[in-house]
């Protein structure tokens, strides 16, 4: 008699904690919307009330934050780009810009990884034009090889006009690679990528 | 009578742009057809040629073809552009010889019209008259002794160029009067539809009154109220915007005869008659005016939680006054669950006030990473390219779209309305509204450079698993106690790192053994004045 009063009352105890852990989970949270922030306890400064770089402007004559220089001026450490996106314009930067980056492991190295960010999804990751993005059809133009012997012949300065202006169906990547890198990268092609074949 | 007044509208449209395109014609000289026909054949061009051929930007697959109509005769080149095999198999000299010198590719066939290459022939011939009084430059004649000579070419062209663009800014002082005055017809056209002609779009929008071509309500695509979930077609709000900002595109004629592709395969040769199409350009009007319906949800877990107060109430003055329930246990049993759930609810609420996590707020643009970071396999870092070396890693503007976009312009589950966006706010250099996900108060500082170039910590740590987002959601909470505890934890590169060769103690510790790794907070990281100040 005692024995199985004893059981009853573990078996109440055990599902009155289990119903309490079951219910518990209902009423968690307010009926959330996933368009809305949900309450704050001081806004103030939660949300900027001076224009945030991306935001909206309504003083700035563009209504944007973010203006571009003024003109005639130039961000500092930035050396503005001066050949134009002409054959003449190819062939003259190749004539004269000469690649400052030192071909050491680590320079190299940097390049390797701007490239798998930037140049592996078209131009492939060995370089031969087979990148993920031509191979699963979602590009429609065959990009170029970048391990002939036409291209790796070609002087550093045409790589940088074409990454910095692009080519013809190619984007620029002026404003993506820094100009620091885009040299380093045309060392790995030079250096790594055309003895890997 | 619609009729009646649409003909009426159509004639007085058509006599103001009569008179607009005579002011531009006399004050420009222009010749309109050949204006209309260059533009078609440029499209031309980017469309089947762009991607072997330029046109004074040298040799790529194929050869250049800057003064190519000087080279060959108008009836050859038409002949070569309609199928190249063909000429070459036929043993055509000319074309063998260009076979042989371009590596023997082959140009593939275009379905282009006669009167369609001679059109793209003279775009082609346009460019020549411009640049054929520079000298040109030759591969013999490049050396670096006559650099200054190259330069003064370049210098010719930098400045037919800025010509070139003030002749374009007149032209788009014109265009805009023009969109004005569409504009102004536009209104005064959507003035005059009744609300009964509103409520007939509205039940054919919504599959009520069925249309007469067996073709399916626009609902079962397009959305006429707010949605949770994602809907990758656009919503009738959504088609509404899009097509009144466009003065090219009529909706009535694009619902009668559809352009996009998904648009005919729904169809399926089908018709919408005219009737049709006007009630539903009318329901799109007033739509655009109101915007889509929202319809408030039962909010349950409110209606639980007042239910369970008032229980707990009940419970309680029956205890103390009424004495319904004999037995007092069953009265205090009730009590304590009840005061649990609520404290337990009350707590958790409170505890998640100011943390917007699980934030997914829809965009202007039906952006997926999930599409691009899994399927397409682009690193975060090809959009978001600042996080190295700044504070913010960056919202990539719209000419970063346009480096894969200016090529794809249909997506396989958006079609091309989405892509469309960001194709018409590059050509405007109107920047896109995202609105932002993550938000930090303006009284923390947080560098990202910190973080993810010496910190070495992977983006998926703080932001989750980007790459399964259709909507883009904030996964961390963000809250101070987060940024704490993972500064806790986390590991600092200390070994062989010059920058913390000044904390002599922690050295010391390391090498006795009295510490296993420095973390983060050891040396400063959770100190009030690294982030707040």
């Amino acid at each position: 008699m005692t024995f199985t009063m004893m059981m009853r009352k573990k078996l109440m105890q055990n599902l009155v904690i289990s119903l309490i852990i079951v219910l518990s989970q209902i009423p968690i949270s307010c009926d959330t919307n996933r368009n809305s922030r949900g309450y704050e306890y001081f806004p103030d400064m939660v949300y900027s009330r001076a224009y945030e770089t991306y935001a909206p402007n309504p003083v700035l004559p563009n209504g944007m934050t973010a203006q571009p220089p003024v003109k005639g001026t130039i961000p500092v450490n930035m050396v503005p780009y001066q050949y134009p996106k002409t054959p003449e314009g190819l062939r003259l930067a190749g004539l004269e810009l000469i690649n400052p980056v030192e071909p050491n492991e680590e320079n190299i190295a940097r390049g390797k990884f701007e490239y798998n960010v930037f140049c592996a999804n078209c131009h492939g990751i060995d370089g031969r034009g087979d990148g993920n993005l031509y191979a699963n059809g979602k590009y429609p133009s065959e990009p170029p090889s970048l391990i002939t012997e036409d291209m790796l012949s070609r002087p550093d300065g045409e790589f940088f006009h074409i990454i910095t202006l692009g080519s013809a169906i190619m984007g620029p990547f002026a404003s993506l690679i820094r100009s620091e890198d885009k040299w380093k990268v045309i060392l790995y092609i030079k250096k790594d990528l055309s003895g890997k074949n | 009578m619609i009729d009646n007044l649409t003909a009426k509208d159509l004639l007085v449209f058509k006599i103001q742009l009569f008179i607009i395109l005579f002011l531009v014609l006399t004050t420009f000289g222009f010749n309109v057809q050949t204006v209309f026909a260059q533009n078609t054949a440029a499209d031309h061009f980017d469309e089947f040629c762009a991607d072997c051929h330029s046109i004074g930007e040298g040799d790529m697959k194929g050869p250049d073809l800057l003064g190519v109509e000087q080279k060959y005769s108008e009836d050859w080149l038409v002949k070569f552009i309609h199928s190249s095999k063909t000429l070459i198999n036929s043993g055509d000299p000319k074309a063998v010889a260009t076979f042989e010198k371009y590596k023997k590719q082959n140009m593939p066939d275009t379905d282009l019209s006669v009167s369609e290459i001679r059109a793209l022939i003279a775009y082609i011939k346009s460019f020549n008259k411009n640049t054929a009084k520079k000298p040109s430059i030759t591969n013999d004649s490049l050396d670096v002794s006559n650099i200054k000579e190259i330069k003064s070419v370049i210098q010719a062209t930098v400045e037919e160029a800025l010509e070139a663009r003030q002749y374009n800014e007149r032209l788009g002082s014109i265009e805009k009067k023009l969109d004005v005055l569409l504009q102004y017809n536009r209104k005064s056209l959507s003035a005059r539809i009744t609300d009964e002609e509103i409520e007939k779009g509205r039940k054919l929008f919504e599959g009520i009154i069925p249309f007469t071509g067996n073709v399916p309500a626009c609902v079962t695509c397009h959305n006429t109220f707010k949605i949770d979930t994602l809907n990758w077609n656009p919503s009738a709000f959504d088609i509404a915007t899009a097509f009144s900002q466009r003065n090219d595109a009529d909706i009535t004629s694009l619902i009668i005869n559809p352009v996009s592709n998904k648009m005919k395969a729904v169809l399926n040769g089908h018709r919408l008659a005219d009737y049709e199409a006007f009630y539903i350009t009318a329901y799109l009007q007033s739509i655009e005016r109101t915007g889509l319906i929202e319809y408030k949800k039962l909010p349950v877990k409110l209606l639980v939680f007042i239910g369970l107060c008032l229980v707990m109430m009940f419970s309680l003055i029956d205890l103390m006054f009424t004495k319904i329930i004999k037995l007092k246990l069953v009265n205090i049993f009730i009590f304590i669950v009840t005061g649990i759930l609520i404290s337990n609810t009350i707590y958790i609420n409170a505890a998640n006030i100011g943390l917007s996590q699980n934030y997914a707020p829809d965009q202007p643009i039906k952006f997926s990473h999930e599409i691009h970071v899994k399927e397409n396999k682009i690193e975060c870092l090809f959009c978001h390219n600042g996080p190295e070396f700044s504070r913010e890693s960056g919202i990539p503007s719209t000419n970063v779209c346009m480096i894969c976009h200016n090529k794809i312009r249909t997506g396989e589950r958006t079609g091309q309305f989405e892509i469309n966006k960001i194709v018409k706010t590059f050509e405007n250099k109107i920047p896109i509204e995202w609105i932002k996900v993550h938000n930090l108060p303006d009284h923390v500082f947080f560098s990202h450079a910190q973080h993810v170039s010496v910190g070495k910590i992977e983006c998926r740590t703080c932001h989750g698993d980007i790459d399964e987002m259709h909507i883009t959601r904030q996964v961390s909470t963000l809250s101070m106690g987060w940024c704490v505890n993972c500064h806790r934890e986390s590991k600092v590169q200390f070994e062989e790192n010059k920058f913390y060769s000044e904390h002599q103690e922690l050295h010391d510790d390391l090498k006795s053994g009295k510490i296993r790794m420095v973390t983060a907070d050891k040396i400063g990281a959770n100190d009030c004045q690294t982030c707040h100040y």
